[in-house]
């Protein structure tokens, strides 16, 4: 997927623009790439301890499906598409457990339910996930290419050097300062349940 | 803090030198309050690459475990969009396929009967019939029928051509793609029918019609 060049997801952000324009092989290759969307769903809903009844989740199955295509011109190519795709089931699926959440305050379930609840829960991670990619674009570049790029884009620090054309030292000094900022951006996110 | 330090806690917080690192000491030494800074930092190391595993894990489990069926949902939901993308290619589709509609209609009143691989549209939900006949125990097959969770497959016949009015027969199929009439679903029907299979929306108990075949001409066998 990615290139030895500079920007490791030009091509996916190319095959996706000439979809949306129209071209009928990028569609079919784009299309063939996102089949993988509802199986993403399945495999994040059981890894999270399967939150959700049969009904809610064939509900967030069908609303990230229609609105999967629409939401593709907002595909950056900041990550390969399979990595869009993704998180935007991700945030798709944490969007119905926050639903759920309300829901349960709001009706009152029983001590039974909010203990399952709760420890359906536990796995969850300590900050939402779905805040993380903005957090980390909020870092702007180069410094939220260089924390994508280590973490999602499984690069070492010599690596990113490498390909921009900088010293290991400055990207490692950008990468801690980077983290500094970002821990910052998410602090107001992280979760406090008890 | 210069950037000889940057470098050093990026180093420990990536967990590429110990935390009993002499530089490292050094500087926690110069800067107590580094200590604890760098320990959260080094944990927020770890979060992320926790969440880049899970999200490299899903995804190459996903594309394991792929199916066909969840392929054809996803091309079919885009075809909505791309449908307002390019109204003037599915007008000419539409074109095409009534045409080819009304040859194989003027074909279906020929006398000699024969298998009707009948009528595909661009979604390719299409209803095949041997023979042209509907007769008991001779199945309807529907083909190319990609039913999202919320949908169900229904066979309709209607009294005329055009499908004015309410179907005067309904076979809801939920997950089968085939139906066999019995004798007895034949005996209130008229000599001629004409057939089509439809895919309706389930959601809030509703019934509506989200994608159909189009219609095909059925002479009835009693």
């Amino acid at each position: 997927m990615s290139t030895e060049s500079g920007d490791p997801y030009a091509a996916d952000l190319d095959l996706v623009r000439r979809a949306i324009a129209g071209d009928g092989e990028a569609t079919g290759a784009v299309l063939e790439r996102l089949g993988c969307v509802p199986a993403i769903l399945r495999s994040l809903h059981r890894r999270l301890g399967a939150p959700l009844r049969a009904d809610e989740l064939a509900e967030v199955d069908q609303s990230a499906l229609a609105a999967l295509w629409s939401k593709l011109a907002g595909f950056e190519g900041r990550a390969t598409l399979e990595s869009w795709a993704f998180r935007f089931v991700q945030l798709e699926l944490h969007k119905a457990l926050d639903r759920r959440r309300r829901r349960a305050r709001l009706t009152l379930l029983d001590g039974d339910d909010l203990a399952e609840l709760s420890a359906r829960e536990e796995g969850a991670p300590a900050f939402d996930p779905t805040i993380l990619h903005t957090a980390i674009a909020k870092l702007g570049p180069p410094t939220s290419d260089i924390v994508s790029e280590r973490h999602f884009g499984e690069l070492g620090f010599d690596e990113i050097a490498r390909r921009r054309g900088e010293s290991v030292s400055t990207i490692k000094a950008r990468y801690y300062r980077g983290l500094e900022r970002l821990k910052a951006l998410l602090e107001p996110h992280l979760r406090t349940e008890s | 803090m210069s950037h000889q330090d940057d470098e050093l806690l990026a180093s420990f917080v990536a967990g590429e030198i110990s935390p009993d690192a002499p530089a490292l000491q050094a500087l926690f030494e110069r800067r107590p309050d580094l200590r604890t800074k760098a320990r959260e930092l080094a944990q927020l190391h770890g979060q992320l690459e926790r969440e880049a595993r899970l999200e490299r894990e899903v995804i190459a489990e996903a594309r394991a475990s792929t199916t066909e069926f969840d392929r054809a949902r996803v091309v079919r939901a885009a075809a909505p969009a791309k449908r307002r993308r390019a109204p003037m290619l599915w007008a000419a589709a539409a074109l095409v396929t009534l045409a080819v509609g009304a040859v194989l209609l003027r074909q279906g009143n020929d006398s000699q009967p024969r298998p009707v691989p009948v009528l595909n549209d661009a979604q390719g939900l299409r209803l095949v019939v041997v023979g042209g006949e509907l007769r008991a125990g001779s199945a309807l097959t529907i083909e190319n029928a990609s039913v999202g969770l919320n949908q169900r497959l229904k066979i309709e016949l209607f009294a005329d051509a055009q499908a004015t009015g309410e179907a005067i027969f309904v076979k809801k199929l939920d997950a089968a793609t085939q139906w066999t009439p019995n004798p007895g679903d034949l005996t209130a029907l008229p000599a001629t029918v004409f057939a089509r299979a439809v895919i309706v929306s389930a959601e809030d108990g509703g019934d509506r019609v989200e994608l159909e075949s189009p219609l095909l001409r059925l002479s009835v066998s009693r």
